[in-house]
């Protein structure tokens, strides 16, 4: 209370000491000005002028806390004036409401008055708005006249702290990565919202034509984790791709209109930034905000960051998500394969039988037709015996021919098929052998093919197969004819058993598929045994040589024909015959 | 009236006996029976047959093999041919008509059928 009292010359005294002392221990507590002309600083006015100006808060009290000197910057630090702070009788418990700040300063100026150095310390203050703020203090003691005085720096370090525990959260997240994209991408999602004070944050996704949420942080429980984009602020900004959307006072923009969130969540600010996928912007990161809010440029920095974390995430889903379609792809393909294997397998035994059971069938129908030719026509019971052994000889045909046509139906899902689709497909899937191997391909399609009866991925295999081996075939480059033609079979000149049996009638339509190399070809020793499963003329190394039986195979389960011609040399050309739906 | 030549090469001896029994008895036809197509020129030069019936499944030398000797003869590609296989797919059909045969028969197959395809083969000449 004493303090209070104390004359106005005493404060002049008190500063003209000050002037004398007070410039140095600024100097060495860093305060950041630089040496002022000694005349300059003869006077009191100029010395308020000087500590008007330092943008740190200044100082200089005594035992009790009174301050002698509490210049403007303090003032705005903490809200409260030089009157303000004197005229309260426990200033240091007003701006250290929590018992552990004040603690601390308590014990600093303790040791202070101990030790008779220079103390450093890092506290929160609470201003007079009740704002919290990290300050780091520096002070000295000085003595005068017998008196201990304390000469302290306030700096303002909110922002620093602010900063460094943003980066702390983002190394926090980064470190605690898992292998799931989209849950990274939740929490990056969660640290924007979080370092940003917003209402909630957002990132959605454009999938299959709708806005999608993929990370999400503090938004309601009834929000739609799926929407239809337009009119979305969020679709507006992948679609310009913008890098920094700032939207203030939503309530009167044009997206009241259109995005029902606004409305629903009286929502006022808008900060958002579109997320791209390699060359495409794919997603949108934003916080919203219930109350105004002006970003600053660590705040932009922040959703930078956080933007381009989401991008890298996103990346590596694409590059995960390619990964498991070619695994699935390579799962199935091989299923299909072994598969293939297995039918071209039964296929053969069932053909082998069939051929080997048909032979004596031949041979015991001709002996029987020998025998009726001899036997009276009185001799009916010889006559019946022997038409009861013709019965059974077409009994025992008719079962190898079951067994045979029953191994070759497998499991094929026939639907009437466009060929030249099919055969794009099958091209673009081994693209990545014809591109780097020097070879033009020249396509030949005729148009308004009639559509075939087949199984899409059967057939798809066997032109895999047919161009790969004619990729294989030109490795020094070539030239690649794909074809595809209607034509009528009409080889035959004579149908004197009146086959009903045959797959394709006389004169019936059929459309042809035609791949054509310019390769090495295939010598006609080679060429005869094409089809024999487990025949190669490639390495141990490059195949095992079911290829073409299972793609013979493919193709007599259609009850189509397979024709490959070739000279060595000059190239293969295969030809698949199939019939029409 | 002249009986007409009809070779027939087929692996199943017991087959070539049946049908050249069976042929023989119609009184119509002169038969010569070869198991391989190993000779089949010389054999052709020799007998000048007016038909020739022909296996496709035969160790070494095959049907289309042996169409492809045919082929490359002078005698052999104008004489007709008609395949009688225990095969009976429409791929095997296809490459035999692509070598320039006739008919193609299936086994088993009846005399009558036999005899229908070699009358119209007769009429046609390559």
């Amino acid at each position: 209370m004493e303090n209070k009292e104390k004359s106005k010359g005493q404060l002049i005294k008190d500063l003209n000491f000050f002037k004398k002392i007070g410039i140095k221990q600024l100097e060495k507590l860093g305060v950041r000005y630089k040496k002022v002309d000694e005349k300059l600083m003869a006077s009191e006015g100029q010395l308020h002028k000087v500590l008007a100006t330092i943008r740190e808060g200044v100082t200089f009290s005594d035992k009790t806390g009174y301050f002698y000197v509490y210049n403007s910057a303090m003032e705005k630090l903490t809200g409260y004036s030089l009157e303000e702070a004197n005229a309260c009788s426990d200033f240091i418990s007003f701006i250290y409401p929590d018992p552990k700040d004040r603690q601390m300063t308590l014990q600093g100026i303790a040791e202070l008055l101990e030790k008779r150095t220079n103390r450093e310390i890092e506290t929160i203050i609470t201003t007079k708005s009740g704002q919290l703020k990290n300050v780091r203090i520096s002070s000295s003691l000085i003595s005068h006249e017998g008196h201990d005085l304390f000469l302290s720096v306030y700096f303002d370090i909110t922002e620093h702290k602010r900063a460094e525990n943003r980066l702390l959260v983002l190394n926090k997240t980064f470190l605690e990565f898992e292998a799931n994209p989209d849950r990274n991408i939740s929490r990056l999602t969660a640290v924007l919202g979080e370092s940003f004070g917003a209402t909630c944050a957002l990132y959605s996704r454009l999938e299959k034509g709708m806005l999608r949420v993929v990370g999400q942080w503090n938004m309601p429980v009834d929000f739609s984790p799926v929407d239809k984009p337009d009119g979305h602020i969020c679709y507006d900004v992948i679609r310009r791709g913008e890098k920094i959307a700032i939207i203030q006072n939503l309530q009167e923009s044009p997206y009241v209109q259109t995005d029902p969130n606004i409305s629903r969540y009286q929502l006022r600010t808008y900060i958002g930034r579109a997320v791209r996928r390699g060359e495409n912007y794919i997603g949108s990161l934003c916080s919203v905000f219930q109350r105004d809010f002006i970003p600053s440029k660590d705040d932009i920095k922040v959703l930078e960051i956080v933007a381009s974390a989401i991008e890298v995430e996103e990346k590596r889903k694409q590059a995960e998500e390619a990964l498991q379609e070619a695994y699935t792809k390579l799962k199935e393909t091989q299923s299909q394969l072994i598969q293939a294997e297995k039918m071209e397998a039964i296929g053969r035994l069932a053909s082998g039988i069939a051929h080997e059971v048909r032979n004596p069938l031949g041979i015991i129908l001709q002996g029987v037709n020998y025998l009726e030719e001899n036997v009276y026509s009185e001799q009916k019971d010889i006559f019946e015996m022997i038409q009861t052994i013709k019965n059974n000889i077409k009994r025992a045909d008719n079962i190898v021919r079951t067994l045979v046509e029953f191994s070759r139906a497998g499991e094929l899902n026939l639907k009437a098929e466009d060929i030249n689709s099919i055969l794009e497909n099958s091209l673009v899937l081994v693209r990545h052998k014809i591109n780097p191997a020097n070879i033009e391909i020249f396509k030949e399609l005729a148009l308004d093919l009639p559509k075939v009866l087949i199984d899409n991925n059967k057939i798809e295999q066997v032109f895999i197969n047919l161009l790969l081996n004619a990729v294989e075939a030109m490795s020094g480059g070539g030239k690649l004819f794909i074809r595809s033609y209607l034509i009528q079979l009409n080889d035959s000149k004579s149908d004197a058993a009146g086959r009903n049996r045959n797959y394709f009638k006389l004169m019936e339509k059929a459309v042809v598929v035609q791949i054509e190399d310019t390769g090495s070809g295939i010598s006609k020793e080679s060429l005869r045994k094409v089809f024999d499963p487990f025949f190669t003329t490639k390495g141990s190394k490059d195949g095992v040589g079911l290829g073409l039986a299972v793609t013979k195979n493919i193709i007599d389960m259609h009850k189509g024909i397979i024709d490959i011609e070739s000279e060595a040399g000059k190239g293969t050309k295969a030809s698949i015959i199939l019939k029409i739906a | 009236m002249k009986k007409r030549k009809v070779m027939v090469i087929d692996d199943e001896m017991d087959f070539l006996k049946v049908i050249k029994l069976n042929l023989e008895k119609t009184g119509n036809y002169e038969v010569r029976t070869l198991s391989t197509a190993k000779d089949i020129i010389p054999e052709v030069h020799f007998f000048e047959p007016d038909v020739i019936l022909l296996d496709m499944l035969m160790p070494s030398i095959g049907g289309l093999d042996a169409c492809e000797m045919l082929n490359n003869d002078p005698l052999g590609k104008s004489i007709p041919i008609i395949i009688v296989s225990a095969l009976d797919k429409d791929q095997d059909r296809y490459l035999a008509y692509k070598k320039g045969i006739i008919d193609y028969l299936v086994k088993p197959i009846e005399k009558k059928d036999i005899i229908t395809a070699i009358e119209n083969a007769l009429k046609y000449k390559r």
